[in-house]
């Protein structure tokens, strides 16, 4: 009996206290995890502080930089156009370095950074707005039927000018091959595209055009013969150009390209057009995707103006409104709008004939 | 508006570089894990914007290639041929994409280079952006696919004459071939993916 109860309470004795020691053992490897956890979270932080510091300095010695130009460029109230260019050089350097350092930064430094880069962005155009008179493309008047009709603006009007002397030469298609348009100077020119029919062309590339009208006309109605079908343009290049105009009468089956383009207008239609380097500039136009810009600045869009007849039955895409999707690579903010482009307003779009 | 797709699209570019980060495998383990029956092969498409990279894996996949927009961030399309199953990570080559490339370049069994053959105006660039791919330590021992896309167009250079002019004779870095290629007709494309199928199971048969 005895035995019994004394074995019985060395029994006890030990489960309580072999679970102390389970508990104690427990507890010590909590902490040890904790502590370890906390280790980890500590090394993690310091390098994670230790790249936000370094791409945030960098980030706030840039904007520090253009403010202290902007300052200075306040000052002087005779502002000189190169001294703009620096500024907007290095504000588009500020953002590429924010974009490549996003990833590193805290939810708080890319606010605090998005907030100040906005503010010297809108700095920088009512800097500019004071110094350029009036750069925007501003059509008062509404304009009638004909697309050449004088207008106010300084663009147009130019055009305008060097239409008259140079209508003659409508034809004069000397620089001019089947696949690449090159080197106009103040010149209207009407090009009947896609006529040969020996070679099928199907690219088309246009440069180098300053103070030109280009109209380009492509033969919509044999669009059905199916054996024309191998004439379609599916590739447009565009680059360098100046104060032009270029027309395009028909889709582009592919892809547009436009680069380096300065106050211009663009009238094209095709399945996606990409934008690069392009300041001052209208596009009317009729894309099957979005379109998209990339380093440009106060570029506008608008829809195109005319009436593609070559439907394919199930083309559904016909009147989309991609158009205004426009697609900003330097802007990724959801909630504010990308400053780059903006939509023309109904009244002050061209009315193409 | 226009812009709820790229913070989208951003956003998914992260968490999608974060994944690939944690759960990565040793692209020789993976080999030889899968040494059986080798079932998925990685890939990247790179090059210069415009070039045609999305409309190649689309119309190898029979998908409509008449509205595809210009590569926001990134796609992942997976592409069956023979038995294999190739996940492609078709990226934007826009300029200020570029830099996100990197992002990519862990465990890639091979790279495949689209050149818009009829951009002749910007075939330096498109050198110069290979030439420092190609330099990625990450990426050496993936085998190299160019596409000399755009041969449907009238003007577009042949195969032979972008060889020349991205000296890719002188490539010794890499396994590599170029092949010319229209993503439109989808002509040449067959040949271009099996070779890539082919070189990699080939190094993987030297592994073993």
């Amino acid at each position: 009996m005895y035995i019994m109860f004394n074995n019985n309470n060395n029994n006890n004795t030990n489960t309580s206290s072999n679970s102390q020691l389970n508990e104690i053992a427990q507890r010590l490897e909590q902490r040890d995890e904790e502590r370890e956890e906390l280790k980890r979270k500590k090394k993690q932080e310091n390098d994670r502080n230790q790249i936000d510091q370094n791409t945030t300095k960098s980030l706030t010695d840039t904007s520090n930089d253009i403010n202290t130009i902007i300052q200075l460029s306040n000052e002087n109230t005779q502002i000189q156009q190169q001294q703009l260019n620096g500024i907007n050089e290095s504000i588009s350097t500020l953002k590429k370095l924010f974009n490549e350092s996003i990833i590193l930064l805290t939810q708080y430094d890319v606010r605090l950074i998005q907030d100040s880069i906005n503010k010297i962005d809108s700095k920088c155009l009512q800097v500019k707005n004071k110094i350029t008179p009036k750069s925007k493309f501003s059509f008062a008047k509404k304009t009638t039927t004909c697309s050449i009709s004088p207008s106010p603006t300084p663009i147009v009007q130019k055009q305008q000018q060097q239409q008259q002397p140079t209508k003659p030469n409508d034809t004069n298609e000397t620089i001019i091959s089947n696949s690449r348009i090159l080197n106009i100077k103040s010149q209207t020119l009407n090009f009947q595209c896609n006529q040969s029919s020996g070679d099928n062309n199907n690219e088309l590339s246009i440069a180098k055009i300053t103070d030109s009208t280009l109209i380009i006309n492509k033969k919509l109605d044999n669009h059905e013969d199916s054996g024309k079908q191998e004439e379609e343009i599916t590739s447009l290049q565009i680059d360098q150009i100046k104060n032009s105009k270029i027309i395009i009468y028909g889709i582009v089956d592919g892809s547009v390209f436009i680069d380096h383009a300065n106050d211009s207008i663009f009238v094209i239609s095709s399945r996606q057009i990409r934008i690069h380097n392009c300041h001052n500039c209208q596009f009317y136009i009729h894309t099957k995707s979005n379109p998209i810009i990339e380093t440009c600045k106060s570029v506008s869009f608008a829809p195109y103006p005319f009436t593609n007849n070559n439907n394919n039955n199930n083309d559904t895409t016909a009147n989309n409104d991609n158009w205004k999707h426009v697609n900003d690579f330097d802007w990724l903010q959801t909630n504010i709008p990308s400053p780059n482009w903006n939509i023309i307003d109904q009244n002050n779009r061209i009315n193409f004939e | 508006m226009n812009l709820t797709k790229p913070k989208a699209e951003e956003e998914r570019f992260k968490i999608d570089t974060i994944e690939k980060k944690d759960g990565s495998t040793n692209s020789t383990q993976k080999v030889k894990a899968e040494r059986k029956g080798i079932e998925s092969i990685d890939v990247v498409s790179l090059g210069l914007d415009n070039a045609g990279k999305t409309t190649i894996v689309k119309k190898f996949n029979g998908e409509d290639i008449s509205s595809i927009s210009p590569t926001l961030g990134f796609n992942i399309q997976t592409l069956w041929h023979k038995d294999y199953k190739l996940n492609i990570w078709d990226i934007g080559g826009q300029r200020t994409l570029r830099s996100y490339w990197r992002n990519y370049y862990e465990e890639n069994d091979a790279i495949i280079w689209v050149i818009d053959s009829s951009d002749i105006r910007r075939l330096d660039d498109c050198k110069n952006e290979l030439k420092t791919l190609l330099e990625e330590e990450k990426l050496a021992g993936a085998s190299l696919l160019i596409l000399a896309n755009k041969q449907d167009l009238s003007g577009s250079k042949t195969k032979e004459e972008i060889a020349d002019y991205l000296e890719l004779k002188s490539l010794s870095t890499h396994s590599w071939k170029i092949c010319s290629c229209s993503a439109v007709t989808g002509e040449g494309l067959e040949e271009a993916i099996d070779w890539v199928v082919n070189d990699i199971i080939s190094r993987c048969f030297v592994l073993d």
